[in-house]
């Protein structure tokens, strides 16, 4: 019972804090509903969370329970008045209940098959993660090292590189496989255990179903804002918790590459929404999310710079592409003419070109990985290409062709082409971009150019 | 498209996913049977009786290896880093037989470089390799209908390996199956109801063995949706009407569901193997009905013999992943692993400080001089110890004086 208890509280507490630190960044926002908020609730939560453990870390204060539960609760509660007055979930729902009534029976049907597939789908893998402990490599080389060691000793204490563990020869300065990860996941687990009230490597790992349940919400949400009716916005989000690489990564808990997929995605959709609303809150949170992305993984930081394009692109068409067509120009120069080997934030960029497409293609279309994504992907944009570049949409197409290039440049002239010849990488990255791509295949089908919504 | 979808499955007009349904099924009955038609070398109904060759008529003729039971195991490769399994077979004809299996096991196959070699008796001097890819789990596949040797008659067949052997290979058997088309639909059907269970690989592929599959599952609801979307835009043009987009969106979501359905009966076993495997168990528990449970007692032995944290543990073993793997039992003691691969390097005496603890085991770059307490690096530099914990054969744990 104590397990059960602390693991609720691990997760409820950031949770709303988080919730109603969107609310409050919402808080002049025409369309504020619960729903984005609680779906974003989460990993703003979980994020203020890792700052509160390192500003008590910092601050030579020991991690407990209280330690980190009261200033989780002072937020909370400052994340309260801020956002005051709250709006009342009834009155949200009047709306969502009239257009409910109207629709027919097997559109129902639809919406509830989804729903019921997808809670199926996020309980299996809570009791999953709940019983199975520390199984992928990197769980246990790279993550789960800092977490337990932190856990120990109730503060951050340093990782280091091998060479400097040997010669510095402090008692107190650990290493691992990747020494200079950054630290958010492995602070979350410590935050789980904390709650949990002592080391257990399975239920630790709480935080990625909270997180898959968070990211399904954020995304209905925003689906709902774009215009699409339940049953359609239902059908999409199922369409994603769906995919099984996304389900292992989920199951097999303790690696950080599902909470980059949440934050690219989150920071995504919300930025999306800004080049349709202009309203600040989405803006701010889109920022939020991608501040998110480094903080979680290294490469983050690269997915984040993707969502710089499509802001001067929502400003300005016409120098938001022509900054995209300089953007490729250097690529490409840099590939005819640049050094044979370029180091860029721990990854060797080479102008050599490595063909890793059979494994590529193998995972995204003959094993299961992804279901009839990647198929449906294609089939979309085909059918779908003159609306590519529409004003409303260029902002998207933009941070795609970005996401896509990104992966592109780091599979096929990087140090990274090994990892994905050798099948280790290959679905990593497209897992990154996964949930964004998912909302923007719905924002193609769209034919509505939906002004929001309101929940 | 898309606005269309709220009236696609309401059924004002029509019936969509009845529609949806008939040509989603149509649609599979045709992918099945052409691919199985492919595979099946011309052979629609009677397959020629299959051939098996058990493992006492194969001959380990490169490399080393013995015959137990009724298997042969492979356990080192030749000089040439090859080893090679033969057999002379009665003379069969290349095209009613497309396949070749053969039902091998071994603890670590990925490293490993699989080929298949034949002969012809029209060729008698040549021979014709293919290679086969194996994920490790049933038997090593090969498909040989896109082979420009596979022809005429086969007179003998081996299987090479090259790469690394790091575990013994074992071979039971080649079977190369007759086929027609009800018994490649039979497998297609088998591969497709095949159990995808969670092991260390399944974060990167979780899916490994559909790669050898005739027809993968995904390929064929792919095919499947496709071909009924086209035919049946093709026909709505034909009678010169509009399609109807919520029969294409009951195409999309049914399709999706069925692959998805197999997807949750295969997370569900999963969840069932788990659930008796590790729940309701603590963590020292699981870790004992874990598949490592050997490395995790033994870790716990040296563990208990080092001092608590905080402490500088240096773990020395040769093999990279017991090094990886063991290392994560010590923590949050302060442990050091060489992360490298290949050209292990054991620490420079002057890097072991007192009081640091060094584990060794089956480890070859350093030598522990017993008598004299004295840990021995290859060029005759000592460094005084401790001893903590001695095992013959097993690990060593020794405090630096």
């Amino acid at each position: 019972m104590r397990d059960l208890t602390g693991v609720a509280l691990s997760v409820a507490l950031p949770w709303l804090a988080g919730a109603l630190w969107v609310m409050a960044i919402r808080r002049d926002c025409g369309e504020r509903g619960w729903l984005p908020a609680v779906g974003y609730g989460y990993l703003t939560g979980a994020f203020l969370t890792t700052l509160v453990m390192r500003v008590a870390s910092a601050a030579g204060v020991g991690w407990s329970l209280g330690a980190i539960a009261l200033p989780m609760l002072a937020l909370a509660l400052a994340g309260y008045v801020a956002g005051r007055p709250l709006p009342s979930p009834r009155v949200q729902w009047t709306p969502e209940a009239r257009e409910w009534d109207t629709l027919p029976g097997s559109l129902r049907a639809v919406f509830w098959l989804c729903f019921v597939l997808t809670t199926i789908r996020l309980a299996g893998l809570a009791l999953e993660v709940a019983w199975r402990p520390l199984l992928p490599w990197d769980a246990w080389s790279q993550w789960g090292t800092k977490a337990r060691v932190w856990f120990e000793f109730g503060r951050i204490v340093p990782f280091v590189a091998p060479a400097d563990w040997l010669r510095m020869g402090d008692p107190m300065a650990f290493m691992d496989m990747h020494s200079y990860y950054p630290g958010a996941v492995p602070l979350l687990q410590v935050w789980t255990n904390l709650c949990i009230g002592r080391w257990d490597e399975s239920l630790m790992n709480a935080p990625w179903p909270a997180l898959a349940a968070a990211l399904g919400i954020a995304f209905y949400s925003q689906a709902r804002r774009t215009g699409a009716g339940a049953p359609k916005a239902m059908v999409f989000t199922y369409f994603l918790l769906s995919l099984p690489f996304l389900d292992i990564h989920v199951a097999l808990a303790g690696v950080a590459d599902i909470f980059v997929a949440a934050a690219y995605g989150m920071a995504a959709m919300a930025l999306w929404q800004w080049t349709r609303t202009r309203q600040r809150s989405d803006l701010v949170l889109a920022a939020l999310m991608a501040a998110a992305c480094p903080a979680i993984k290294i490469e983050g930081m690269f997915w984040a710079l993707t969502l710089i394009p499509p802001v001067i692109v929502a400003v300005n068409r016409r120098i938001g592409f022509a900054a995209v067509g300089l953007l490729a120009a250097v690529a490409l120069s840099y590939l005819l003419f640049g050094p044979p080997q370029l180091t860029v934030w721990g990854y060797v960029l080479r102008t050599e070109f490595t063909d890793v497409s059979l494994p590529l293609a193998q995972h995204l279309f003959i094993m299961d990985n992804w279901h009839l994504l990647w198929y449906g992907a294609i089939a979309v944009i085909v059918l779908r290409h003159r609306r590519l570049l529409q004003p409303d949409m260029a902002p998207m197409t933009v941070t795609m062709l970005g996401a896509v290039g990104f992966i592109a440049v780091v599979y096929y002239f990087s140090s990274a082409s090994g990892g994905v010849d050798n099948e280790s990488l290959v679905n990593r990255l497209p897992l990154h971009m996964v949930p964004a791509l998912v909302f923007y295949l719905l924002l193609l089908l769209c034919r509505r150019r939906a002004a929001a919504n309101p929940l | 498209m898309t606005a269309a979808f709220d009236a696609a499955v309401s059924g004002r007009r029509q019936e969509p996913f009845a529609t949806a349904a008939s040509l989603l099924i149509a649609a599979y009955a045709v992918v099945l049977l052409g691919a199985a038609a492919m595979h099946a070398g011309g052979s629609w109904f009677a397959a020629p009786a299959s051939i098996t060759v058990p493992a006492s008529r194969l001959e380990l003729v490169r490399g080393t290896g013995q015959r137990i039971g009724d298997a042969v195991i492979v356990e080192a490769l030749d000089a040439g880093g090859l080893a090679v399994l033969s057999t002379r077979v009665t003379p069969f004809p290349a095209k009613a037989y497309p396949r070749v299996e053969w039902d091998l096991r071994t603890a670590d196959p990925r490293a490993l470089s699989l080929s298949l070699v034949w002969a012809t008796r029209e060729q008698p001097g040549r021979t014709f390799s293919a290679p086969i890819a194996w994920s490790g789990t049933g038997p090593a596949v090969v498909d040989l209908r896109e082979e420009d040797g596979w022809r005429g008659s086969i007179a003998g067949v081996a299987l090479a390996v090259r790469g690394t052997l790091a575990q013994p290979l074992e071979v039971a058997a080649v079977t190369v199956p007759g086929v027609s088309v009800p018994t490649v639909l039979g497998r297609i059907f088998r591969q497709w109801a095949t159990f995808f269970p969670f092991r260390g690989i399944s974060i990167t592929l979780p899916f490994d063995e559909e790669r050898t599959n005739t027809l993968s599952l995904l390929v064929a609801t792919a095919f499947a949706l496709g071909g009924a979307a086209m035919a049946y835009t093709l026909a709505a043009r034909y009678r010169k009407r509009r399609p109807d987009a919520r029969v294409l969106w009951a195409l999309l979501l049914a399709a999706w569901v069925i692959l998805d359905l197999r997807w949750q009966a295969n997370l569900g076993w999963q969840l069932v193997q788990t659930a008796r495997q590790f729940a309701g168990k603590s963590i020292e528990e699981k870790y004992q009905a874990s598949v490592d449970h050997d490395l995790h007692a033994l870790m716990r032995k040296v563990s208990d013999a080092l001092p608590p944290p905080p402490v500088r543990v240096h773990f020395l073993t040769d093999d990279y992943a017991l090094r990886m793997r063991g290392s994560w039992f010590f923590y949050p003691r302060n442990v050091y692993h060489d992360l490298s691969h290949k050209d292990l390097r054991p620490p420079e005496p002057e890097q072991l400080r007192a009081g640091d603890h060094v584990v060794t085991f089956l480890h070859t770059g350093l030598a522990y001089d017993r008598e004299r307490k004295m840990l021995v690096w290859p060029d005759g530099r000592r460094k005084a110890v401790d001893e903590v914990l001695f095992q013959d054969p097993g690990p060593v744990v020794l405090r630096v004086r």
